[in-house]
């Protein structure tokens, strides 16, 4: 069953064609990954399923709702939380603030609430913040919750960004390059983490560069290039695709022969 | 090498130093571009040393937790002025500090607007006019009692911050900031010769004294009810700033894709921002014109704006305790300096460069600053 689904969906810069005539459905509680060279439109495709950038055709779905051309705020509070492919935490806030920042839109007080500081703002303000002690204990970062955020390692702050993500509580979580600059023992951690974050019934779509982490735990890979879904499979059956093959490593046989 | 280029650094500050006391002795005499010469040197030779000292002086505060003795320090320092109108020849001390606890709201409110959620706000005292100006005429034109005038005056004003914000609010950063300085030339144009409104440069005269329950023409019951709508004022600033709106007025402050992507209305959350900032100024407006019974143009020009805007830096830029601590240094110091009259400007200045130069985040975010790396190490 498909969570979210492309149709026909365009965007073009001036004369480059990013993204076209692209179809894709992503499966419910799965992990996607969505590879590519540098420039196929991954980034795109991202910016346009989250209101980002507007397509200049063709729609999205999320589930059954259309979420063509809506505001990005609209599209997040339908369900579709991301992350960013350089690590935008806000520096004068706690990890814990940060993570009250994404709570925004799950808490329901109003501005007078806000000013009486009513039994109902303390109950929303406290069920909040044990939700966001919850998601950082998931991604195992609560020992950090009132460390300045930009004091962290990288390796950390990529995982607060995650849980900032989480805190949204979305169907969908958008992972722009969760292993960016991590080592090898992050990207194992990180691995086990997003392999968590499906368990618990999320749907996680993820651009990744590193083959290792995406052949291991992806259910589900699409392949890119200039704005064209040239692939898609179980990694086994992208390992083996000729395309894909060639996209990345060149055009093997006529070239040598 | 290293040495060269400290020799070298030297020469020039001494050049920067000769030159601007040459350029001002024509304006103020060989005596006064003498001493201003010196003042100079000290502070441009000292300059290392006066940063050891004032960083030192900050870490003198970090060793008391400032958070734990905020509630105290609080007490005391809102017990001492409270006390002040009290006192025997205390006249002049209450109206200045009346004047304070005005500019307090004002610096507190501007504090949402530019220190909170980012806008660059360079116009604010026309907010603060259209609020005292409103108080003015509805109180001399109609007979509504206080209260009504009051409440009206400041809906006016948010009102009117409503309407400038739409448009302005497309605007980002430096272009938002000349939109909103353009706004506060054109309300005092405005004020200025609308003769038969507002009585052009003369200004209006005869505003009456607050009313409720009992007439507030006492000076000492003028600063009573200053203090009280003060402190209601922060606290509900306070209020305001520690809940989900405060937290996606820093986010938007931020990184505005983050907010969205947190599915913050970025759009809405600056509105709200620049309503409720406009909001305080029309309250801080109508308490000036009840107090002084007079409003004029030259009360809110340009360099009011920027004197509030100075009061939230000096503070500590998005800090609402900063605010109050700086609106009450720059009212303070030239009040504390009319004794040396033609210095008076320039010192305030010199205190203002000072600040910024060794406080470079604000008297409160310096402090912080200092505490967070203690605690780390």
């Amino acid at each position: 069953m498909s969570i979210i689904r492309t149709v026909n969906l365009e965007k073009n810069f001036g004369g480059l064609k990013a993204l076209s005539n692209l179809n894709l459905s992503i499966n419910k509680g799965s992990i996607t990954s969505i590879i590519g060279p540098n420039g196929a439109g991954k980034t795109t495709l991202f910016n346009c399923i989250t209101g980002f950038n507007k397509p200049n055709g063709g729609d999205i779905f999320l589930g059954n709702l259309k979420i063509t051309g809506q505001p990005p705020h609209l599209i997040a509070r339908s369900g579709i939380a991301r992350t960013f492919q350089n690590i935008r935490l806000l520096s004068d806030m706690t990890v814990l603030q940060n993570i009250m920042v994404s709570r925004h839109i799950n808490l329901k007080y109003g501005f007078f609430d806000c000013i009486f500081r009513n039994k109902h703002f303390f109950l929303q303000e406290d069920i909040s913040t044990q939700k966001a002690m919850k998601f950082l204990d998931f991604m195992g970062i609560s020992e950090y919750c009132h460390h300045l955020a930009t004091s962290l390692p990288y390796g950390i702050q990529k995982r607060v960004e995650i849980a900032r993500a989480l805190s949204l509580e979305p169907e969908v979580i958008l992972l722009d390059e969760p292993s960016a600059g991590m080592i090898h023992a992050e990207t194992m951690s990180l691995m086990s983490q997003i392999q968590k974050i499906r368990d618990i019934g999320k749907t996680v779509v993820l651009i990744e560069h590193d083959m290792n982490l995406v052949m291991s735990i992806s259910d589900w890979v699409i392949v890119l290039n200039y704005g064209v879904m040239i692939a898609e499979g179980t990694p086994n059956e992208i390992k083996n695709n000729r395309q894909v093959i060639e996209t990345y490593l060149g055009f093997a046989h006529e070239h040598l022969a | 090498m290293n040495n060269y280029i400290q020799s070298n650094t030297h020469l020039i500050r001494l050049f920067n130093v000769l030159l601007i006391s040459i350029l001002v002795l024509p304006f103020i005499g060989l005596q006064h571009s003498a001493t201003l010469l010196v003042v100079l040197l000290v502070v441009f030779f000292l300059k290392d040393y006066l940063k050891v000292f004032f960083s030192s002086l900050a870490l003198s505060f970090s060793g008391y937790s400032f958070s734990r003795y905020k509630k105290a320090i609080l007490v005391v320092s809102s017990v001492i002025i409270l006390i002040i109108p009290i006192m025997p020849y205390s006249q002049y001390a209450t109206d200045v500090i009346t004047l304070c606890l005005i500019y307090v709201i004002l610096a507190c409110g501007l504090n949402v607007i530019v220190g909170m959620t980012g806008l660059l706000h360079l116009g604010y005292a026309a907010f603060y006019a259209i609020g005292a100006y409103s108080y003015a005429l509805l109180s001399i034109n109609t007979g509504i009692p206080f209260l009504a005038t009051a409440v009206l005056s400041i809906v006016i004003t948010s009102f009117i911050g409503l309407m400038t914000a739409f448009p302005a609010l497309r605007l980002k950063g430096d272009y938002l900031a000349i939109v909103t300085l353009g706004f506060g030339e054109i309300l005092r144009v405005i004020l200025n010769n609308w003769q038969s409104l507002t009585n052009g440069p003369n200004g209006l005269s005869g505003i009456p004294a607050p009313h409720v329950f009992v007439d507030f023409t006492d000076a000492r019951m003028m600063f009573y009810l200053t203090a009280v709508v003060c402190f209601v004022s922060v606290f509900i600033i306070l209020r305001v700033e520690r809940s989900k709106i405060g937290r996606a007025w820093r986010c938007i402050k931020e990184d505005e894709t983050v907010a969205l992507a947190m599915g913050i209305d970025v759009v809405r959350y600056k509105l709200i921002s620049f309503v409720f900032g406009s909001f305080w100024a029309g309250l801080a407006g109508v308490l000036y014109a009840s107090k002084m019974g007079f409003v004029s143009p030259d009360s809110f020009t340009f360099l009011e704006s920027i004197l509030i805007l100075c009061m939230v830096i000096v503070g500590g830029l998005g800090n609402t305790y900063g605010a109050i601590i700086g609106a009450f240094i720059l009212i303070c110091i030239p009040e504390i300096l009319r004794d040396i009259q033609t210095f008076r400007m320039l010192i305030v200045g010199l205190v203002l460069v000072l600040l910024v130069i060794f406080l470079p985040k604000g008297i409160v975010g310096s402090i912080k600053d200092v505490n967070h790396t203690n605690s780390k190490s």
